[in-house]
């Protein structure tokens, strides 16, 4: 009986510890990873500074106690340099996730492989042992290199985009609910009468052709980001800056709908105004 | 005195009940075995034996979550995250209750969310990298 008493409390203890995990995990969020990575920057930093003061005496005096310094400091900014994308990588994760500009479709295609890298470096800091020899070292980093180059780079500028991308549609949808309101408000006080249809009629033709001219905006920029897996980039980062310059027409776009939209919403009232 | 005659016995004492008539006196039982003979009679009971440590269990694992979860969230002295809760969107539905004044101060939030909005996400700049490691 006894038994059976203290196996119930120790599933419940399980239970406990997996329900304050889950609640605690909850709580991460892309502010919470961001100071992660701003601290993995610094230790980062370190690491290298460590790595490059440490080679540079061995260089000047090749001793065997220099050169198993060199080794050890080696091995950390191997370890920091993993970790330094892994983090990152987690900061960039999170950033999607909170935009609520994007689809959940839009979000898990970029969310998956991200994950897909995240898992990769984590179980790749597994790899360097602590006794490995500075050659093992230098192959096995250019496994974080080749990995880098040939996925984590495209992945990481996809990402950019995307935020990129999404902070545009979040802003838009909150742009597009407001104009819905004052379109309302207007075909209101004209069934009213109290509101005369022109000029918003003409006022409401321009806001539309706005909407179109983001959407034409988006459709060229998503053409160009496109190119970072279809084997047609220079480079990562350069057809990441193309597809950018491509997207940017539309944070003046932002401003003028901002400008539109308050002047519609001027015009409704000094219209009411004059109606009294 | 002597001389009196003695006087018989009242046959019944008037005014008394019989003692079979009377309530028998009950002595109160320590607490300990009161306890004793309510756990023994729990226990003759399998179902309201195990009804009873399963709702212990729940209440002590209920404690124990909540303990550990203070735990994992630190003292109250820690800060708090303020969320910033999401700017309500307009629908068409709430068209004649909101009034025009609210989509100004949208409009407002609207700015300053293009004002920060930065397309290059500078914050997020990849970190700089040397894999050419090798000497």
């Amino acid at each position: 009986m006894i038994k059976k008493t203290l196996s119930v409390v120790l599933v419940g203890l399980v239970v406990a510890v997996y329900v304050s995990k889950t609640t605690h995990a909850q709580d991460f969020n892309f502010d919470k990873a961001y100071q992660d990575y701003v601290y993995s920057l610094t230790l980062h930093s370190q690491a290298k500074s460590d790595y490059e003061k440490a080679k540079t005496f061995y260089l000047a005096n090749p001793t065997l106690t220099l050169k198993e310094d060199a080794r050890k400091k080696t091995l950390a900014y191997v370890l920091a340099q993993d970790e330094i994308l892994r983090v990152y990588l987690q900061a960039l994760r999170m950033k999607i996730i909170e935009i609520k500009g994007l689809n959940s479709q839009e979000k898990d295609t970029v969310v998956a492989k991200l994950d897909s890298e995240i898992a990769w470096f984590k179980t790749h800091k597994e790899v360097f042992k602590e006794g490995d020899p500075l050659e093992d070292l230098f192959n096995k980093e250019k496994e974080t290199e080749s990995r880098y180059a040939s996925d984590t780079a495209p992945i990481i500028y996809d990402a950019l985009w995307t935020a990129s991308y999404g902070e545009i549609a979040s802003i838009r949808n909150l742009q597009e609910g407001v104009y819905k309101t004052l379109n309302n408000s207007i075909n209101l006080g004209v069934s009213e009468g109290t509101l005369k249809i022109d000029p918003f009629n003409r006022w409401f033709s321009d806001i539309e052709n706005m909407i179109k001219q983001m959407d034409s905006v988006n459709a060229k920029s998503k053409a160009k980001i496109v190119k970072l897996y279809d084997g047609s980039s220079f480079s990562p980062k350069s057809t990441y800056q193309s597809a950018i310059e491509e997207l940017a027409p539309n944070t003046a776009n932002l401003k003028q709908m901002n400008g539109f939209l308050e002047e519609l919403l001027n015009t409704i009232n000094s219209e009411y105004q004059n109606s009294k | 005195m002597e001389n009196q005659p003695i006087q018989p016995a009242p046959s019944t004492i008037p005014n008394q009940e019989p003692i079979s008539a009377q309530t028998p006196v009950q002595i109160p039982q320590p607490p300990k075995n009161l306890l004793k003979e309510t756990w023994e009679k729990i226990r003759s009971n399998k179902k309201l034996f195990w009804l009873l440590i399963s709702l212990f269990s729940v209440i002590a694992l209920i404690i124990i979550a909540g303990t550990i979860y203070k735990l994992a969230m630190g003292s109250g002295t820690k800060e708090k995250t303020i969320v910033q809760s999401p700017t309500p969107q307009a629908t068409a539905q709430e068209t004649e209750a909101k009034p025009l004044d609210l989509v100004q101060k949208e409009i407002d939030s609207l700015k300053s969310s293009v004002n920060d909005f930065d397309i290059n996400q500078r914050r997020l700049t990849p970190p700089t990298l040397d894999f050419k490691i090798s000497f």
